[in-house]
């Protein structure tokens, strides 16, 4: 049904000729499911895009071959396209929050593909329009049909984004990471239902990743993209079981393995730095002007210590208070009841190594500041003492002279990690730290917070979503639902022998064990 | 690697340096006396002596237009020293700690830029009087709500960030944080604006002292020079002509530099 | 229908701010009425009198009530230099700076719209360029400076009205017309340049965002991706800049009616400026400051009902 042959993508906005996809080839049979995995700049959303006519600028040469049931998609005119553009091939986005039209309503953007490619009267466009949402499954179609997309929650939208993809019943859907955005349960429900879809209506999914375990839960077949380039192609289980490529085999070595063999440090003798206890905070909902305001809890009552050493995992979704709680024990939330303990030496690294650092100081001067602040230190002190953190996060000298803005992410989360060390502290909150990054850049990092905590002796809390990632660095676990804490104890046990039902939600919903 | 041309800050630039180095010049080197009349020349034509011409008194329009651009320069560069520096500070105290406080200011900031901005230099100078320094202040308090606002949404936005916030975490006072960490990131915002509140200026004073409650003689000011030569118009196009063109070169300079800026 | 009154309540308030602080400015700032009424020769005695008849020596608060109250029954105080009442002295200028305003928002709305769409549609081409050039001019001309090469152009080289000649409403409504149209081109001229930019790169800057590229995987053209999807979301923010447009438009009435010998209000205060007459210039300007509060203030209504996403926060 569909055949991709040698295509090349090139960009011509520089006076070099810049190749993001190199030979790429692919071919997918009716009803096939098939994963494109790779780090970011590796040309898998390139390629879809190509796919879908939705690289049509003008300083873009795509050369190679594209038939879609016989027709030459890379050539063919601009209405040809169009013709087939969400009727036979449609396609979803990562973020469903910014990909509906803010200002109309769900049940017209569901409909224009009917509008646009079928001649179906208002009524009957309605009840399509309905039928996909439902199909979707959406609990209340015909109430989401005239709501606006800011009334939906991420997942609810990118129900919609599917509904309006598969209204025209396409051949060929695309799903380019239609789930990063989202919560572990959220996404594994949109699994359940690509599934589902593909094995009703025989739609063929090309599903793009940059999470290798999730593709290996979805599809069939798998192509590895590295720099544009393909790795590696073929089926999905042999590929993981015996991967042939140094590339691949990194890519599934920097998954985070949840070994029942896991080797437990023991912290018994251990002194105690930090201790939270009974933690409770909430916000005031304003209602309107005159209105009193109703306060909502987000953290209800939470305790907990660390040791010296100690990495302790905090896990739950959004909205669950982990932030707010993150947000106490640093000391930038101050109107909250309860005693913290040993709060004066806690520094924090933030989820988005973009954002927290100051675009407008060098590294050097970031990397003073907390020095400057504390005082008494000479400028040549000071100085000495970044090039020895540089060191130590594992950079070069020459980075202090630098801005963030000419720093990869893993370079910059690096500096950030340096700047929260840089007045010696005790305690280290790690709020997402590794979330925004490619799986080997993460790989690297977690590595360095594991050594840090060994060469200082720091305790880590480490909050994250991602229960692989716990599990392969934390001492102990905690997972928190709605501001309470449900469940705690060592990996082991609250992998394996878990007492309460979200836990067993959260482990089932991630496919930590397959 | 090709570079593109950014034509705006080119030609900007060029319109702009040229304007600002013509009244450069002015300061130091005059050909004629602005004041000194001339019954024998009254509305020469354009010639090698006179290049633009001479106005209804004889005065060399030349003179008048580098002294007249000067004082329009001086008054703008203060209005918005005035209204810069005192919008930075309100903006940044109340769009950093918020809360009541914010909630005043801005209602009275709200109120005060319902005014347009000539309004309200005009109720200030009805109150005062007019004059070169009565005109600066008059615009520059004018001008302060609208630079508050582009501050104040500035450190709303920034405040948020988690730099500013790894800042708090490690102890940084409050003072620092507005003016150390966050300040030298509104620049990227601040010079297009300043330059754009610029220009305003500059269309403002002519504007006032085209209606003649600005400028006062014996300074010389455009906008004067333009009301004397609209009464002339049918008898010397050409004086309107020179006046304007030096405040459309010096505004238009200014805006393309903000928008070239912008461009990067 | 909350999000109204809040709105309301707001308005009201900031009028309230606005009169007290002009009150405030013109009686402590400008010194004595009295004196300024009778001359600094006058006798004590007869200074006195005026100030008791006047009602000049009651408390600030009591005196502003009073002004207040009377403001909003209809009486704008007496003037100084004309032997008139101020409402008498404005009420046949109204209509003037009126039409002049409106005439300039109808030419602003019917230009720049059209123009700012096709540009953006037809973005990087030469029409685009011509016109973002001829833009900045424009932008960079004075309102008073565009007002005299009008005259120059429509009325010294073209012939098509004559400069000064301003004729009555009363008179003659259709001559009156006629000769607005000029100033009010004047006003409208450096506003559609500043309009077609906003509008040009607000759809620009939509057309990046991620709903565009949705919107084109179902198919549309560039025409349908434009006009169904962008078009409502670039005008929002036009919407808002146009009420804001509005202050701007009758100040530079102001200025205009200058340059073209125009007796309306801003005549009526530049003269009252230079003869301080405080009670016609205070009533001028809150006048005018109502009238931009109330229009900004329907602005902000027209916008919240046309965005979805704060219509929202009405509800909740």
């Amino acid at each position: 049904m569909l055949e991709i042959r040698d295509l090349n993508i090139e960009f011509h906005d520089h006076s070099v000729p810049e190749t993001v996809v190199y030979d790429f080839d692919l071919s997918m049979e009716e009803g096939d499911i098939v994963g494109i995995v790779g780090e970011s700049g590796s040309g898998k959303t390139m390629s879809a895009l190509a796919l879908c006519g939705l690289l049509a600028r003008h300083d873009m040469e795509k050369k190679g071959k594209i038939l879609f049931e016989g027709k030459e998609l890379l050539t063919c005119s601009r209405q040809e396209m169009r013709a087939l553009q969400g009727k036979e091939i449609s396609i979803i986005f990562q973020e469903p929050m910014t990909s509906l039209n803010p200002v109309k309503k769900i049940g017209w953007q569901v409909e224009e593909a009917l509008r646009l490619h079928t001649d179906l009267s208002k009524e009957e466009c309605y009840e399509r329009a309905i039928w996909a949402l439902r199909e979707a499954e959406l609990a209340e179609p015909e109430k989401v049909y005239g709501q606006y997309p800011h009334e939906l929650s991420g997942g609810m939208r990118q129900r919609v984004m599917i509904a309006a993809a598969i209204v025209c019943k396409p051949k060929i859907l695309v799903a380019d990471e239609p789930t990063t955005a989202l919560d572990v349960t959220i996404q594994a429900q949109i699994i359940k239902l690509l599934l589902k879809l593909n094995e009703e209506q025989k739609t063929a999914i090309l599903f793009i990743s940059h999470d290798l375990s999730l593709v290996r839960r979805l599809c069939r077949r798998v192509v590895v993209m590295q720099n544009g380039y393909i790795v590696e192609q073929g089926d999905v289980e042999a590929i993981f079981r015996s991967p042939r490529e140094e590339y691949t085999k990194r890519l599934i070595a920097s998954i985070p393995s949840c070994d029942r063999g896991k080797q437990e440090k023991d912290l018994d003798g251990a002194l105690e730095v930090f201790r939270a206890e009974d933690i409770a905070a909430g916000y005031r909902a304003s209602d309107g002007l005159f209105g009193k305001g109703v306060e909502k809890e987000v953290l209800k009552g939470i305790s907990f210590s660390l040791k010296k050493g100690e990495i302790l995992g905090l896990v739950g979704e959004s909205g669950c208070g982990k932030s707010t709680l993150a947000k106490i024990i640093v000391g930038l939330k101050g109107d909250y009841r309860g005693r913290l303990t040993g709060a004066g030496k806690v520094r924090m690294v933030f989820q988005d190594p973009y954002g927290s650092l100051n675009p407008a100081k060098s590294v050097g001067w970031l990397l003073e500041e907390p020095l400057r602040l504390q005082g008494g230190l000479s400028k040549a002190e000071r100085h000495r003492m970044v090039l020895e953190m540089l060191k130590k996060v594992g950079l070069e000298e020459s980075i202090a002279e630098r801005y963030p803005r000419q720093l990869s992410g893993g370079q910059r989360q690096r500096v950030c990690i340096g700047l929260a060390l840089m007045s010696r502290p005790e305690v280290l909150v790690a709020d997402e730290a590794v979330s925004a990054l490619d799986v080997t850049i993460q790989a690297q990092i977690l590595r360095l917070l594991a050594q840090l905590r060994d060469e200082m002796g720091l305790a880590i809390l480490f909050i994250s979503h991602d229960l692989r990632v716990v599990y392969q660095i934390c001492d102990r676990v905690m997972i928190m639902q709605d501001g309470e804490i449900v469940e705690e104890g060592t990996p082991r046990k609250v992998y394996f022998e878990h007492s309460h039902p979200y836990t067993a939600q959260l482990l089932e919903a991630s496919g930590v064990f397959g | 690697m090709k570079k593109k041309i950014n034509y705006n800050l080119l030609v900007g630039g060029i319109l702009a340096g040229g304007m600002l180095l013509f009244i450069l010049i002015g300061c130091f080197v005059l050909p004629y006396d602005p004041e000194a009349m001339n019954d024998g020349l009254r509305f020469a034509r354009i010639s090698p002596a006179h290049p633009f011409g001479c106005d209804n008194f004889g005065r060399d329009i030349f003179t008048r237009v580098m002294v007249g651009a000067r004082t329009t320069l001086v008054v703008a560069l203060g209005t918005v020293a005035i209204g810069a520096g005192a919008g930075t500070l309100i903006g940044s105290v109340t769009g950093y700690f918020g809360g009541w406080l914010d909630e005043v200011v801005m209602r009275v900031n709200d109120a005060l830029f319902a005014f347009p901005s000539i309004l309200m230099a005009l109720v200030v100078v009805s109150l005062l009087g007019s004059g070169k320094y009565h005109v600066i202040l008059a615009l520059g308090i004018a001008f302060i709500p609208s630079f508050a606002r582009v501050v104040r949404s500035q450190y709303l936005k920034l405040k948020e960030m988690d730099y500013v916030k790894n800042a708090r975490v490690f102890g940084c006072g409050h003072l620092r944080i507005m003016f150390v960490h966050i300040l030298p990131n509104t620049l990227g915002v601040m010079v297009p604006t300043v330059m754009i509140g610029f220009n305003n200026a500059v269309l403002a004073e002519a504007g006032m002292s085209y209606l003649g409650i600005g400028v006062q003689p014996p300074d010389a000011s455009l906008g004067r020079m333009l009301s004397e030569a609209q009464t002339y118009l049918f008898k010397q196009p050409m004086y309107a002509v020179f006046p304007g063109l030096a405040i459309i070169i010096l505004v238009l300079g200014f805006s393309l530099l903000a928008d070239g800026l912008g461009e990067k | 229908m909350k999000y109204v009154g809040k709105k309301a309540l707001t308005m009201l308030l900031t009028l309230l701010l606005v009169s007290f602080l002009v009150f405030l400015c013109f009686t402590v700032i400008p010194g004595d009425p009295a004196v300024a009424k009778l001359g600094t020769e006058a006798s004590p005695e007869a200074l006195e009198t005026l100030r008791e008849e006047m009602g000049l020596n009651r408390p600030f608060m009591v005196r502003y009530t009073d002004w207040l109250l009377s403001f909003v029954r209809g009486d704008l105080g007496e003037s100084y230099s004309y032997e008139s009442s101020v409402g008498e002295l404005l009420v046949d200028k109204v209509p003037i700076t009126i039409t002049m305003s409106l005439m300039s928002m109808l030419m602003i709305v019917a230009v720049s719209i059209p123009l700012g769409l096709y540009v953006a549609h037809h973005e990087g081409g030469v029409v685009d360029r011509v016109i973002y050039a001829v833009n900045q001019v424009i932008m960079a001309i004075p309102a008073f400076f565009a007002g005299i090469l009008i005259t120059l152009l429509f009325g010294i080289v073209l012939k098509l009205f004559v400069p000064g000649g301003y004729v009555s409403y009363s008179k003659d409504f259709g001559a009156f017309l006629a000769y607005m149209v000029f100033p009010s081109m004047a006003i409208a001229l450096p506003k559609i340049a500043m309009t077609v930019k906003l509008l040009r790169s607000g759809m620009i800057e939509e057309k990046k965002q991620d709903y565009v590229r949705t919107a084109y995987s179902r198919g549309n053209n560039t025409k349908g991706v434009l006009y169904k999807h962008v078009l409502k979301n670039a005008m929002l923010p036009i919407i808002t800049f146009l009420g804001m447009t509005f202050t701007d438009i009758i100040a530079g009435s102001i200025v205009v009616e200058q340059v073209f010998g125009i007796p309306g209000i801003g005549r009526i205060l530049l003269t009252s400026i230079s003869r301080r007459d405080y009670p016609v210039v205070m009533a001028v300007i809150v006048c005018l400051a109502a009238v931009v509060i109330v229009v900004s203030a329907l602005v902000d209504l027209l916008y919240q009902w046309l965005d979805p996403r704060i219509r929202l926060e009405d509800k909740a």
